[in-house]
């Protein structure tokens, strides 16, 4: 796996000698990528603050522990990931919302938190549709399955830097990540006509 | 090759990582079958699908709350999961902030304001986490100690281009603390609200000088730029807001006027003086967003202000970097 990257490696290492000014910037490189994937993951603005700040916490106490062999992207990674199939594990003892709730109380705040990627009026409410739908099914996933399809999908994440991140071994990641597509695909085999026809090779 | 075994290809396949004999046996089987072959275009729809979903922004303060939540627990590690348990409230208001304006920004810096000053406080602020009912204190750090006072200083607004057309430059400094961060939001002219705001952020220390920060400015005349910036210092988060008038080329501001202010909210009053006599005006972690009206009497902008915000408890003190708006109970700014 790529090791940290020089430039994080020395934040790394001013960081843990106390500075915190170098951590503010790791944090700063991070924090999107860490929020995005909270929020891909929970589906929730409040949860993924949650998430995403505690695991920048956990990881200025546990600066010792990181290894530099592993760059600092994965193993926030693992942490973020760590928490959220953490608090899962405890919020399964109690009742739990449903989906549409979710849903329906973010519907507001979803369009103002999106990039702009400027297309006509049209096309962005059949982006903004495909991507509720995607949004909803994504979270129809079991969380393991869930982590993986955003790691993979939305963070650009490869096969070998899942394994390190979910600590499991690669063909694992692989059949896990195919079975969640094929449950994505199922599910939303009804709205196919919404995703516009793909460009991949092998057509 | 069978349907099945289709399925359990069908990432792989669609990668183009299967081995050149079983890419060829799928690829006949699926010319065959055309439910293998609905399958697979839907699940590259699908594919295609999640490889764009855009980035989702972290709220407001965000990053603010963090480096807050680990320098307090520095100082006062046991008091961390109290704090923890504010900060996505602080967030949570920030966001709000933005999509609604900032006449909301008034109540948000109620909220950002507090900071801990006794061990009172803090017991009743555990037994009650959702309510924040810690008395605004002047300057006192987390610890309730009154060691230096933190400060922002906005120190020069200068026209760096005035040939060109104006670009803006600031200088900011953070005073009475070792090290501290601050981020910058330029807000449209006469949109209270951010939409999509640039963003600047600085980490400022006493030891290192921060950056100038410039502002190129399309300028309209009599409108303002306007500043907004969160910081944080010694683990306490402040906010401060800056207009900056934009100066009329065919005229002096006149330095005395005659005009009724809108009903609006502070910063609202804040900006509208800035403009219309011309000069800078500071806005430092005031809470109040009592309405206010004015009334036509002939004024200065520092007795416009102060007229306006009588009672309020905010002490106005005009300096040359423009008039201050800051809490009474507060020690006076840094002038140059």
């Amino acid at each position: 796996m790529a090791a940290a990257s020089g430039d994080d490696r020395d934040l790394i290492e001013r960081s843990r000698g106390g500075d915190v000014a170098a951590f503010d910037l790791l944090v700063r490189r991070y924090e999107k990528q860490v929020y995005s994937t909270a929020y891909r993951l929970t589906g929730s603005y409040d949860d993924a603050s949650d998430i995403a700040q505690e695991a920048f916490l956990r990881a200025w106490n546990n600066l010792r522990s990181f290894r530099g062999d592993a760059a600092f992207s994965t193993w926030i990674f693992r942490i973020a990931t760590n928490i959220f199939l953490d608090e899962r594990k405890r919020a399964r003892s109690r009742p739990q919302r449903s989906l549409e709730d979710v849903m329906a109380l973010e519907e507001n705040m979803v369009t103002r938190q999106f990039e702009d990627t400027g297309p006509s009026p049209q096309d962005r409410i059949e982006m903004r549709e495909r991507q509720e739908v995607l949004e909803r099914a994504i979270l129809s996933l079991p969380e393991a399955q869930r982590v993986m399809v955003v790691l993979y999908h939305t963070q650009e994440r490869s096969y070998e830097e899942i394994a390190e991140i979910m600590n499991l071994p690669m063909g694992t990641v692989k059949s896990r990540l195919n079975r969640a597509r094929l449950a994505l695909k199922n599910r939303l085999a009804p709205a196919a006509e919404l995703f516009p026809v793909s460009e991949s090779p092998n057509t | 090759m069978n349907c099945a075994k289709v399925e359990e290809l069908s990432s792989e396949y669609i990668t183009g990582m299967l081995p050149a004999p079983l890419e060829q046996a799928v690829r006949t089987h699926v010319q065959s079958c055309p439910a293998c072959a609905a399958d697979l275009e839907t699940l590259k729809r699908v594919w295609t699908g999640l490889d764009a979903l855009p980035a989702v922004e972290p709220p407001l303060f965000f990053h603010e709350n963090v480096m807050s939540a680990i320098e307090r627990q520095a100082v006062l590690p046991s008091r961390l999961s109290g704090w923890r348990m504010l900060l996505p409230q602080l967030g949570r208001v920030a966001a709000s902030t933005l999509a609604t304006g900032l006449a909301v920004a008034a109540l948000g810096w109620t909220l950002l304001l507090p900071t801990l000053s006794g061990t009172e406080e803090y017991a009743a602020q555990q037994a009650n986490p959702g309510v924040l009912t810690v008395p605004r204190t002047a300057d006192e750090d987390s610890l309730g100690t009154t060691a230096a006072v933190p400060r922002l200083k906005i120190e020069r607004i200068t026209v760096v281009n005035p040939e060109v057309g104006p670009s803006y430059q600031f200088m900011i400094r953070l005073e009475g603390a070792s090290r501290g961060t601050a981020r910058l939001h330029l807000l449209p002219d006469n949109a209270l609200s951010a939409k999509t705001v640039p963003v600047q952020r600085l980490i400022l220390r006493t030891d290192v000088p921060a950056p100038p920060l410039v502002v190129p400015f399309t300028a309209v005349e009599g409108k303002s730029i306007n500043l907004f910036a969160s910081w944080t210092a010694n683990g306490v988060v402040r906010t401060t807001y800056l207009f900056v008038p934009i100066p009329r080329n065919d005229a002096l501001p006149p330095e005395r006027q005659s005009f009724g202010l809108p009903v609006g909210t502070l910063p609202e009053i804040a900006r509208e003086v800035a403009v219309r006599y011309g000069q800078p005006v500071i806005l430092e972690d005031t809470a109040n967003k009592r309405m206010l009206s004015l009334t036509a009497v002939e004024q200065t902008a520092t007795e416009a202000l102060r007229r306006a915000l009588r009672g309020q408890g905010v002490q106005v003190l005009p300096s040359a970097q423009g008039i201050f708006v800051r809490p009474a109970a507060a020690a006076p700014p840094v002038l140059r």
